[in-house]
């Protein structure tokens, strides 16, 4: 497999490697801004007709250990021995995001399908819901990971680009097909909860609307202070963990999309369910970064591949942990870095949401506020 | 440089730097003050996120502390209510430890207090209870092992019924409650008793007499005799019922003395007893011959002495009946019978009794259609003044003619009319046809009527003569009331305010039959008769009985001295009249002057002889 860098910026346009034409996949992320400046769909498309061209809009795109806020970065890849298809579904909101999910697995499904990576529009979905879906179908032989398009913390306006185009209320999933190819997969928080243990008191699907019998918004103002007027973006510094009561030790963590003043209501990006445990999280820059550390070296641990053969490295991280880090951002990266080591290639993007299999258990979940890592590699 | 802070340093250099690579300094610091700020921010919401999870750790505190102490209080309550349930009610957990068990279960299980403290086991539980039998722990434990629910009735080693309930708990634990049923079942079993035994003396009632009846019918001879109490309403009514009440018990435990274990004596009405004798006639009758005796010996009650007695029918079996309802009806004519011959005896049933009770019971029928039928008919027998033979008045005397049966004697049918009540209503109207028939008379002719003891007795009276006057417009001074000696016995006092009411409106009376009666001669003294009747058994040997006419004689000098006029009835000769004047006998009746005629043949007999009637 050879992984090759693509860039684009503002005044100096496209910085493209030599074997751009020989590639069969080009994964790109830029915010929404430079994804249509750039007309990245298109202009990738054209230059590499042959290649499967999957991309999304982000708050920052992440190449090589740095982050770029105001470009586009990209890979261009050739797999020698790995087929790829590329499917897309429309979500139309969260509560057709399990069927988006099924849509996306039933057109994946076939022989050699070995894993899949899946962008989904970010602001009008049940990521828990999507991941559910696709896993549904595919079951938890075949490992899928990705994330959810961002647009900075605002949450208002996503682009998934699949071919020639990007637009928002899209998914697109790229299957991996094969006995060549080689897969891994890490997460890594580094948030802690604190406060005290509350209770899911009234929730539908993704909204919470109260926490032991009192509005949720309200919570989140009282934490915030005067940071309160930035919401729902500086929800993402208290992140929520929760857990079903009858598995307490299996906890998820949430990020907040949206708010509802009226109500005193906050979606979720993935499900909140009624009678469920609740306890806030915060984070700081060293557990944010040990957090980023650990997904490394884990995911480093997953693939069994000699060091000889180029490795990709799909880094998902959520928009959250970039608020928090502020410019320190680049420090996560470069704790994976320093931990899976240089040579492998870093390329991902921060999302309102991150998708991995569930270390226990295999099957594709729903993470927030979490760096995760997808490894991608062919066997020799 | 290889720290956090030099490689933040290292990018804001390079992002403040343009393509010439020097740094723009005020782009530079920017970044470096926006780096400070960032960290300022952070610190400060950490800050803020510790005061205010410290604000809410403390409101969750003092919510926390609020719930314990309304558990506690919720607790206490707890404990009140569960120490004052009427039930016992024990717990266990799903280890089988006592979680809990309240008073009422220890006092039913008989557990001292500590005896079985939380934790101690289910079967250590039950066997530390002294009340509950082995086969009962035996029971509970296997019962409990199910883990159904499930309910046992059973009496504790202390004689006492409960109800214990075994339920299992969701959380695998077990609930054992009891109920004291004891009291329940008495009351129960008592209802059941009273279904079939009479409360007063707790013999059985009528219901398990013919139970009884019946299964001493499969097993061979025996007999049916039926009883009540002579003069018992008497003393109910003035004693009160308490002490009739008490009477009763008395007789009952004498009669229950004299039935054998394997005989029934049974209360089926207010003094009336039933009893079945296993054998035949002479069982039956030595059994009724006992009870005639013990039941007329004295009773004391109170302070009391009281007397009452016993008639008895019997009625044996197959002779007299082979079904519980035939021979008890069989018993109860010979019991009339008894009663008809005097009381304090017993009579054995006969067929005839049968014949004469269905007689009876016919002639009561066409009796009760007779006055509306206008079947009855009144005569008339002349009373005579003895010194001129002139006719003084009429007596009424009943007719009945039966569609069937043609004219049936006043001696069959007043004896009937007077048991049932009927005399009431045929007495009034008597009344109302004499008085009516009097006014066509002349003025100076009375009418007597007779008046059975029954309407003296009864609350109508007053009104049926008065009515009888009005409607007829006779003079109350015309109307004469013959009464008895025996109806002025009962009731004395009562009979006199009647009497002296229908004084007041000038009604005459008469004594009729005087001499054959109880004749007490305080009546004369509580009441001014105006005329003595004497009767006609005195009349008949009139010329040839010493007696008769000694009789006669005195009777005559009572009547003198009080200045109350006599009249003898059943003259039929002229020596009778001749010696009747000698004894200044006032007045006559009989078949000597004339037979009792209809009212046409009256008025016939006054215009012919404008009241001047002689000796025929």
């Amino acid at each position: 497999m050879i992984v090759e860098k693509v860039q684009w910026q503002r005044q100096n346009g496209w910085q493209v490697g030599d074997s751009l034409s020989s590639a069969n996949l080009i994964l790109y992320f830029g915010s929404a801004a430079a994804l249509e400046a750039s007309n990245a769909p298109m202009e990738l498309s054209e230059r590499c007709p042959d290649a499967v061209v999957f991309g999304c809009s982000t708050a920052a795109g992440i190449l090589d250990g740095e982050v770029d806020e105001t470009g586009l970065v990209g890979v261009a890849c050739h797999f020698n021995a790995t087929g790829l298809r590329l499917v897309e579904a429309d979500v139309a909101d969260a509560a057709a995001s399990a069927d988006t999910g099924r849509q996306l697995g039933e057109a994946l499904r076939g022989d050699g399908l070995a894993g899949a990576f899946i962008l989904s529009d970010g602001v009008n979905v049940n990521g828990s819901a999507i991941s559910a879906g696709i896993s549904d179908v595919l079951g938890k032989a075949v490992p899928v990971s990705g994330g959810l398009a961002a647009d900075g913390a605002q949450f208002v306006r996503t682009l998934v680009g699949a071919g020639r185009t990007a637009r928002p209320g899209r998914a697109a999933a790229l299957g991996f097909y094969g006995s060549a190819i080689r897969m891994g997969h890490a997460t890594g928080g580094g948030w802690h909860p604190f406060g005290p243990r509350r209770r899911v008191t009234r929730s539908h699907g993704c909204v919470l609307e109260e926490l032991d019998g009192k509005p949720a918004l309200a919570l989140y103002e009282r934490y915030l202070q005067e940071e309160a007027a930035g919401l729902p973006g500086t929800a993402l510094f208290f992140p929520l963990m929760v857990w079903d009561p009858q598995a307490p030790e299996r906890t998820v963590v949430r990020t907040v999309l949206s708010i509802d003043r009226a109500v005193g209501s906050m979606t979720f990006a993935g499900d909140v369910p009624e009678g469920w445990g609740a306890q806030l999280m915060r984070g700081n820059f060293d557990g944010i970064v040990d957090g980023a550390a650990g997904a490394g070296q884990r995911a480093g641990k997953t693939l069994e591949i000699p060091g000889t053969c180029q490795t990709l490295a799909l880094l998902v991280s959520c928009v959250g942990r970039r608020l928090l880090l502020g410019q320190r951002v680049a420090e996560e990266l470069h704790a994976v870095r320093a931990a899976m080591g240089p040579d492998i290639r870093q390329i991902g993007f921060y999302s309102h949401g991150e998708i991995a299999p569930d270390a226990a258990t295999g099957v594709a979940m729903l993470h927030n506020q979490t760096m995760t890592i997808t490894l991608l590699s062919e066997a020799p | 440089m290889n720290s956090a802070a030099e490689r933040l340093f290292q990018r804001q250099l390079a992002a403040a730097s343009g393509a010439g690579g020097a740094p723009d300094p005020i782009r530079l610091g920017e970044l470096v003050i926006g780096a400070y700020t960032e960290a300022e921010k952070d610190r400060r919401r950490t800050e803020q996120a510790a005061q205010v999870m410290a604000i809410e750790l403390e409101e969750v505190n003092v919510a926390l502390e609020n719930s314990v102490a309304d558990l506690r209080a919720q607790n206490l309550r707890f404990g009140l209510a569960l120490d004052n349930m009427a039930n016992g009610l024990a717990l266990f957990d799903n280890h089988g430890r006592l979680v809990v068990c309240n008073r009422r279960q220890h006092e039913l299980l008989e557990l001292r207090e500590g005896q079985v403290p939380p934790g101690c086991m289910f079967e250590q539980f039950l066997h530390s209870s002294p009340v509950l039998s082995a086969d009962l722990i035996t029971e509970t434990l296997r019962l409990a092992g199910t883990r159904t629910e499930g309910e046992m009735l059973h009496t504790y080693l202390n004689q006492r019924d409960v109800r214990l309930i075994l339920r299992p708990t969701p959380d695998g634990g077990t609930l054992l409650s009891c109920e004291d049923v004891t009291e329940r079942n008495r009351a129960l079993a008592r209802i059941a008793f009273l279904a079939y035994h009479d409360s007063l003396t707790e013999l059985p009632n009528r219901a398990l007499l013919r139970e009884r009846l019946e299964q001493a019918l499969r097993r061979g001879p025996c007999a049916v005799l039926c009883l009540d109490l002579d003069g018992f309403k008497g003393i109910n009514d003035t004693l009160g019922h308490a002490m009739g009440d008490s009477l009763l018990r008395e007789v009952t435990t004498r009669l229950r003395r004299q039935v054998r274990a394997n005989e029934t004596l049974a209360r089926v009405g207010g003094d009336e007893f039933a009893a079945v004798i296993v054998g035949g006639m002479a069982a039956a009758t030595a059994a009724a011959t006992r009870m005639i005796e013990t039941v007329g010996a004295q009773f004391s009650i109170d302070g009391q002495i009281l007397n009452t007695g016993t008639s008895i029918g019997i009625a044996v079996a197959p002779t007299d009946g082979q079904t519980p309802e035939d021979l008890l009806r069989n018993a109860d004519m010979a019991l009339y019978r008894a009663k008809a011959d005097g009381r304090g005896c017993h009579r054995a049933f006969d067929v005839s009794m049968s014949t004469a009770m269905q007689t009876r019971q016919a002639l009561e029928q066409d009796l009760r259609l007779a006055l509306a039928a206008g079947q009855f008919e009144l005569y008339y027998q002349s009373q005579v003044r003895v010194q001129d033979g002139r006719v003084t008045g009429f007596e009424a005397l009943l007719r009945w003619h039966h569609p069937e049966r043609g004219m049936i004697r006043p001696d069959h049918f007043i004896p009937v009319a007077e048991e049932t009540g009927l005399i009431v209503q045929i007495g009034e109207w008597v009344l109302r046809e004499a008085c009516k028939e009097a006014l066509r008379w002349p003025d100076t002719i009375g009418i007597a009527v007779n008046v059975s003891p029954v309407q003296l007795r009864g609350s109508k009276l007053h009104q049926a003569v008065a009515d009888a006057l009005h409607v007829s417009g006779l003079s109350a001074d015309r109307l004469e009331l013959e009464i008895t000696e025996t109806a002025m016995l009962k009731d004395s006092a009562a009979t006199l305010d009647v009497m002296r009411r229908l004084r007041a409106i000038g009604v005459r009376f008469s004594m009729d039959d005087f001499g054959t009666g109880y004749s007490s001669l305080n009546y004369f003294q509580s009441f001014p008769f105006d005329r003595i009747k004497i009767d006609r058994s005195f009349i008949r040997n009139l010329e040839t009985d010493g007696k008769s006419l000694a009789i006669v004689r005195a009777v005559a000098g009572l009547g003198s001295s009080l200045g109350i006029p006599i009249i003898a009835e059943g003259v039929e000769t002229r020596a009778q009249v001749a010696i009747l004047a000698a004894e200044k006998c006032c007045y006559a009746q009989g078949f000597l002057f004339s037979r009792p005629m209809s009212a046409s043949m009256v008025l016939g007999l006054l215009e012919a002889c404008r009241g001047d009637i002689q000796a025929a």
